[in-house]
C-alpha cells in the first residue's frame, strides 16, 4: 500500500471518530478534552486532509469556543492554559474562521505564560486551584513552572515571530533542558521524543540549527532506543507504540543525517505496519498528569491508570493522536524522500548557547590523597 | 583512573545587610570529601568493565562526573540515602556510614542518575556492577518505575527478567517482574 493511501485511511479513521464537528479524548478528572484535542489534531492534519470543510468546521469550533478576551482550555469549564492555546492558535493559522482581534487576544493570553524563555502551562491566578479545588495551602507549583513541551509547542506559532529574539531564548531555554541521556523532558508526557520533535520542528520554523551537542545527544538516543523492528516503545514495553514512533520519526526526519537514513526508513515501516484495520493507530496511556504540586515527575513514585486525576497516565482513547502524529510523521517522511524536506541539513545559523553563570555557592576542591591525585596526572 | 577534583555545594552562613552572602561553609566535611574522591577513582576504574565498554555516551559521561556534578552532603526524607536532582548529587550521613563498598554502589547509582539514567538503568548497572558486594536488590517503589519508566541505556524483559543494554550486551542480572498497581486523586 502507498504512503499516501495509510495516510488516506488515518485520516478517514479520524473523520469517523469526529464529534460533528470536533474531537475527544483523554479522559481526566475534568472530562474528556474538547478543544486541546481538536486543535492539536487540526494542527497536525489540516494540510494533509482532503476535507476542507470538515477541517473548516472544526476551526469554527475553536473560535467560538475560545474564553472572552484570552485563549483556551483543555475541556468545559477547565480555565485556560498556554498549552491549549498554543494548538488552538497553530490550528487556525491563516484561518478565517478566527479574526484579527480575537487572535491578537489570544496570542498576547499565550505570551503572559512566558517566564525566562519558558512558558508555564497555568498562570497561578488563571483559577485552576479552584478548578481543581486545591486550598491556598496546597501548592501548584508543579503546573505553573515553565514546561519545556508547552514552550515547544508555542514556539511553532505566530507568538514566536520567525527567528526573532524571543524564540531564539526560548529556543536557548529548551536546550538548556537537555539531559545528558539526550531527553527533552515532558511534564506532560510519557513520551522521550515529544519535545525534540517539536523543538526540533521549531528550529526548522526558526531557520535556525541546533548546538551540535544538542544535536548528538538526541541523534544517540534515537539510535540506542529503537527497537529491532524499527519502531519505539512506550516506557519498558518492546511492543512499538505509534505515538512514540511518529514522534521519533520525526525527529530522526528534521536532523537530517544521512547516516540514519535506514533507521528513519525502518520507523516509516514499523508505522506503516501497525496501522490498524479500520485506519487508525491505536494510543496508550501516552500522557500524564503530574498532582499539581509535583515539580519533577522523575521523582513520582506511582501513576495511576484508572483515576484521571493527579500522579495519573491518561489513555489516548481512540488513538486520535496517535493517529494524527503517524499521518504528520508518514507525510513528512515520504516529502523527505521525495527531496521536499531537507529538516535541518540546510546552511542556517547555528544558535548559540550563552554560557551559563558560575554558581557562586560551589567550590572546586582538589583531591586531598597526594598519592591518587598524583595518579590523576 | 583518579580525579583531581570534584565540585562541592557551600551553604551561606553569614548574610550582609545588602542581602548578599558575606561567609560560607562546605555542605561537607573533610572525611566526606575523601569518601567522595576515592569512591570517584573506583568508579572510574570500573568504567571500562561491567557492561558499560560499548555505551560511549554514558561511559563518557560517568567519567566526567568529577567535573559536572556537584556534590552535596545533606539529609533527606523518606529514609532516602541519596537523590540526584539537576547538577547535584545529595548524600546523607546514613550513606556516609555505609561500607566502602556499599557507598561506592550508591555514587555510582546515582552518577547513572546524574547521566540520564532512569531507576531502572541505575539499579540495572549497579546490580550487574557491584554484584560481588555493594549493590542492594531493587524495592517494591521500583518496579512500576522500571515498567512505566524503562530504561535509556537498558532494554527489560520483565517476564524473564533478563536485562540487556542498548548496545545488545546482556547484564548478569535477573530483574523478574512481580508486578504492582494503585489510584488516588488530583492532590
Amino acid at each position: 500500500m502507498s504512503v499516501s493511501r495509510h495516510i488516506a485511511k488515518g485520516l478517514s479513521r479520524l473523520w469517523e471518530v469526529l464529534r460533528t464537528d470536533h474531537w475527544t479524548g483523554f479522559p481526566t478528572l475534568a472530562g474528556r478534552s474538547d478543544t486541546w484535542v481538536t486543535g492539536f489534531v487540526v494542527a497536525h492534519v489540516a494540510a494533509l486532509a482532503s476535507n476542507a470543510r470538515g477541517i473548516s468546521r472544526c476551526r469554527r469550533f475553536l473560535a467560538r469556543h475560545r474564553f472572552d478576551g484570552g485563549g483556551w482550555g483543555y475541556g468545559p469549564g477547565v480555565p485556560g492554559d498556554a498549552d491549549s492555546t498554543a494548538w488552538c492558535l497553530a490550528a487556525l493559522v491563516r484561518s478565517r474562521a478566527l479574526g484579527a482581534g480575537a487572535r491578537r487576544e489570544a496570542t498576547a493570553f499565550l505570551d503572559i505564560h512566558l517566564e525566562d524563555g519558558g512558558l508555564r502551562t497555568y498562570l497561578p491566578d488563571s483559577g485552576i486551584r479552584e478548578f481543581i479545588h486545591a486550598s491556598h495551602g496546597q501548592s501548584i507549583d508543579g503546573w505553573t513552572q515553565p514546561h519545556a513541551d508547552v514552550t515547544a509547542a508555542a514556539l511553532n506559532t505566530a507568538v514566536f515571530a520567525r527567528g526573532g529574539a524571543a524564540a531564539k531564548s526560548s529556543l536557548q531555554w529548551l536546550c538548556t533542558t537537555q539531559d545528558r541521556a539526550g531527553i527533552l523532558p515532558a511534564y506532560w508526557w510519557r513520551v522521550p521524543y515529544y519535545t525534540a520533535a517539536l523543538t526540533l520542528r521549531a528550529f526548522v520554523r526558526h531557520r535556525l540549527r541546533p548546538p551540535v551537542s544538542l544535536v548528538m545527544l538526541l541523534a544517540d538516543l534515537l539510535r540506542r532506543k529503537q527497537l529491532d523492528h524499527g519502531g519505539y516503545g512506550l516506557g519498558a514495553s518492546m511492543q512499538v507504540d505509534a505515538f512514540s514512533t511518529a514522534l521519533a520519526l520525526e525527529c530522526l526526519i528534521h536532523l537530517a543525517d544521512p547516516a540514519d537514513a535506514g533507521r528513519r526508513d525502518a520507523a516509516a515501516t514499523a508505522l506503516r505496519r501497525t496501522q490498524s484495520e479500520d485506519g487508525g493507530w491505536r494510543g496508550d496511556f501516552v500522557l500524564r498528569i503530574p498532582a499539581p504540586n509535583v515539580v519533577d515527575p522523575k521523582l513520582v513514585a506511582e501513576w495511576s491508570r484508572t483515576s484521571g486525576g493527579g500522579n495519573a497516565f491518561v489513555p489516548d482513547q481512540d488513538g486520535v493522536f496517535a493517529t494524527a502524529l503517524a499521518c504528520h510523521a508518514l507525510a513528512l517522511h515520504e516529502a523527505m524522500v521525495t527531496g521536499r524536506h531537507a529538516g535541518l541539513a540546510q546552511p542556517w545559523p547555528e544558535l548559540e548557547l550563552p554560557k551559563a553563570a558560575p554558581d557562586p555557592l560551589v567550590v572546586v576542591i582538589e583531591n586531598p590523597l597526594p598519592e591518587e591525585a598524583e595518579r590523576c596526572q | 583512573m583518579c580525579v583531581g577534583t570534584i565540585r562541592v555545594r557551600t551553604r551561606c552562613v553569614s548574610t550582609g545587610w545588602h542581602g548578599g552572602c558575606e561567609e560560607t561553609a562546605l555542605t561537607c566535611s573533610s572525611s566526606q570529601i575523601s569518601q567522595i574522591f576515592t569512591a570517584l577513582c573506583a568508579i572510574n576504574a570500573k568504567v571500562d568493565s561491567c557492561g558499560l565498554s560499548n555505551l560511549t555516551t554514558l561511559k563518557n559521561c560517568i567519567r566526567n562526573a568529577f567535573s559536572t556534578v556537584v556534590w552535596k552532603c545533606d539529609t533527606l526524607d523518606d529514609n532516602i540515602v541519596a537523590q540526584s536532582s539537576g547538577n547535584e548529587i545529595t548524600l546523607t550521613p546514613s550513606a556516609f556510614g555505609s561500607t566502602t563498598a556499599r557507598f561506592e554502589a550508591i555514587v555510582f547509582h546515582e552518577i547513572v542518575h546524574h547521566c540520564g539514567g532512569t531507576e531502572l538503568d541505575s539499579e540495572a548497572f549497579e546490580n550487574h556492577c557491584y554484584a560481588s558486594g555493594g549493590a542492594t536488590a531493587p524495592t517494591a517503589d521500583d518496579w512500576a518505575k522500571f515498567r512505566d519508566d524503562g530504561g535509556n541505556f537498558v532494554n527489560w524483559n520483565g517476564t524473564t527478567g533478563t536485562v540487556t543494554t542498548t548496545a545488545g550486551d546482556t547484564l548478569a542480572i535477573s530483574f523478574v517482574d512481580p508486578d504492582a498497581g494503585g489510584d488516588d486523586g488530583w492532590i
